[in-house]
């Protein structure tokens, strides 16, 4: 049994983690109620949505550590919020409480998504320097400095790269391209490097790896799919949109017409629809911006309620087993 | 895949190269790199549990041929830097200019070149009378 300020954090860590549990159920079944709605608001929107969701339990559950916190307990707020929900003995903590499981669970499962999420990265990391080694990747050239060319017939381009994103673009793409078009995908690529796009993913995935499979996926595909509609807009700002949303069908041809026999690359990468989605962006951009007041008013309701629910679920619990 | 450097070496040299025993490549390689010959023939053991080399038996010893062509590997390659997550929806380290569903058919494609061409002739045509 733990007595004393190491009890006080450890009950805090509960606290977050109870807050964490609570809010990313809440946010999931608000997520499934509000999904078909997202797609008619501006990308910059949906981009904050999903960045708020995925980062919803973290900051939710910070929050109501801190409101459960004895650290403002000479504040008024906290004499208010005390009257209301409350933490039963602070100073008191045993490691095999169901407070102290929910903690050990909670790192198991955290150092298992690090372990699988890192050594995923790491073969990807190790692929693309193996990629360069026996494609002869051009570092470069006079037109497109910072661009990786290479030595292969299979249409396609890509950036990768998580802190030092690299764009390449393979042989094959670039004859069967004119200099616009290809300019075009270049652009594209360059936006998607400037934004640190393989971060953000990379962060985003992790982040929402808490969530249901099925949820995660989606948020996984949405946030994808924000990110082309973002760089395709950065291109359209130099080329027409419809030379951008041309290219992007006649490189969508191309990678169906090469045989799936020598690679079936990027062919999973999106749905079918995803390509229709970003050329009607780009025809007819969707540029209904969401007031930031409503998701945060939505937030601070949901922390209302998660504050709520901690306390109860709290009481439930203790209710039928106890610290000790 | 993991390959190691002189693995990559190796296979790189039986692709312009196919059909040649372990000392052959053994004394290409210590061209570029002080190997033994007990550690070129572990490569080519690695690479041929791998599926990457066939050998064929000729008197004592092996002579070895890369299994698959150096196209099809870089396709595998690009497959590997973006699959772990894309087959799950959860793409993260690649962000592609273009990717196309197995399942997007030449009429969807069709119909979108056709919706691009209609807004080019809209556009046009506002421009004309706006000219006006």
């Amino acid at each position: 049994m733990l007595i004393s300020d190491i009890a006080v954090i450890m009950n805090l860590i509960t606290i977050a983690l109870l807050g964490f549990l609570v809010s990313a159920l809440l946010l999931s079944i608000t997520w499934r109620l509000i999904d078909k709605f997202v797609d008619s608001y501006s990308i910059q929107s949906q981009k904050v949505l999903i960045l708020m969701w995925v980062s919803g339990p973290w900051i939710l559950g910070l929050m109501t550590m801190l409101f459960f916190s004895p650290i403002f307990e000479n504040t008024a707020i906290y004499r208010w919020v005390d009257n209301v929900v409350h933490w039963h003995s602070f100073y008191v903590f045993q490691l095999d409480s169901w407070h102290g499981v929910t903690i050990i669970l909670f790192t198991l499962f955290s150092l298992a998504l690090i372990v699988i999420r890192g050594s995923g990265l790491y073969r990807q990391g190790d692929a693309l320097l193996t990629l360069s080694h026996f494609s002869n990747t051009v570092r470069g050239s006079k037109c497109y400095p910072g661009l990786q060319i290479i030595d292969s017939n299979i249409p396609t381009a890509f950036t990768s790269g998580l802190f030092r994103p690299v764009c390449y673009v393979s042989k094959g793409l670039i004859e069967n391209l004119t200099d616009s078009e290809l300019n075009i995908v270049v652009k594209h690529e360059l936006a998607h490097a400037r934004n640190k796009d393989p971060l953000s993913k990379t962060l985003i995935a992790f982040l929402s790896a808490y969530y249901p499979r099925k949820l995660a996926q989606g948020f996984n595909a949405k946030y994808a799919l924000v990110t082309e509609f973002i760089a395709d807009q950065s291109t359209a700002t130099v080329y027409a949109a419809e030379d951008v949303a041309a290219t992007l069908v006649k490189v969508a041809r191309l990678q169906k017409a090469f045989p799936q026999r020598q690679s079936n690359t990027s062919q999973s990468y999106f749905g079918s629809h995803d390509i229709t989605h970003r050329v009607q962006q780009l025809l007819t951009p969707t540029n209904k911006p969401m007031p930031l007041i409503v998701p945060i008013a939505f937030m601070s309701a949901m922390l209302c309620l998660t504050i709520f629910t901690v306390d109860a679920t709290h009481h439930l619990v203790e209710s039928i087993f106890t610290h000790s | 895949m993991f390959l190691g450097e002189l693995e990559k070496q190796v296979l790189q040299y039986l692709w312009t190269s196919p059909g040649v025993d372990v000392k052959r490549v053994h004394a290409e390689l210590s061209k570029q790199r002080d190997s033994s010959l007990n550690t070129v023939q572990s490569a080519l053991e690695r690479l041929f549990k791998k599926g990457l080399l066939r050998r064929e038996k000729q008197g004592h010893a092996y002579l070895y041929f890369a299994q698959i062509e150096r196209g099809d590997l870089i396709a595998k390659l690009i497959d590997s830097v973006a699959s772990d997550f894309v087959s799950k929806g959860e793409s993260s380290l690649v962000a592609a200019f273009s990717s196309v569903s197995s399942e997007m058919d030449e009429a969807q494609l069709d119909k979108l070149e056709k919706l691009i061409e209609r807004q080019r002739k809209q556009l046009k045509k506002g421009d004309t009378g706006a000219d006006k």
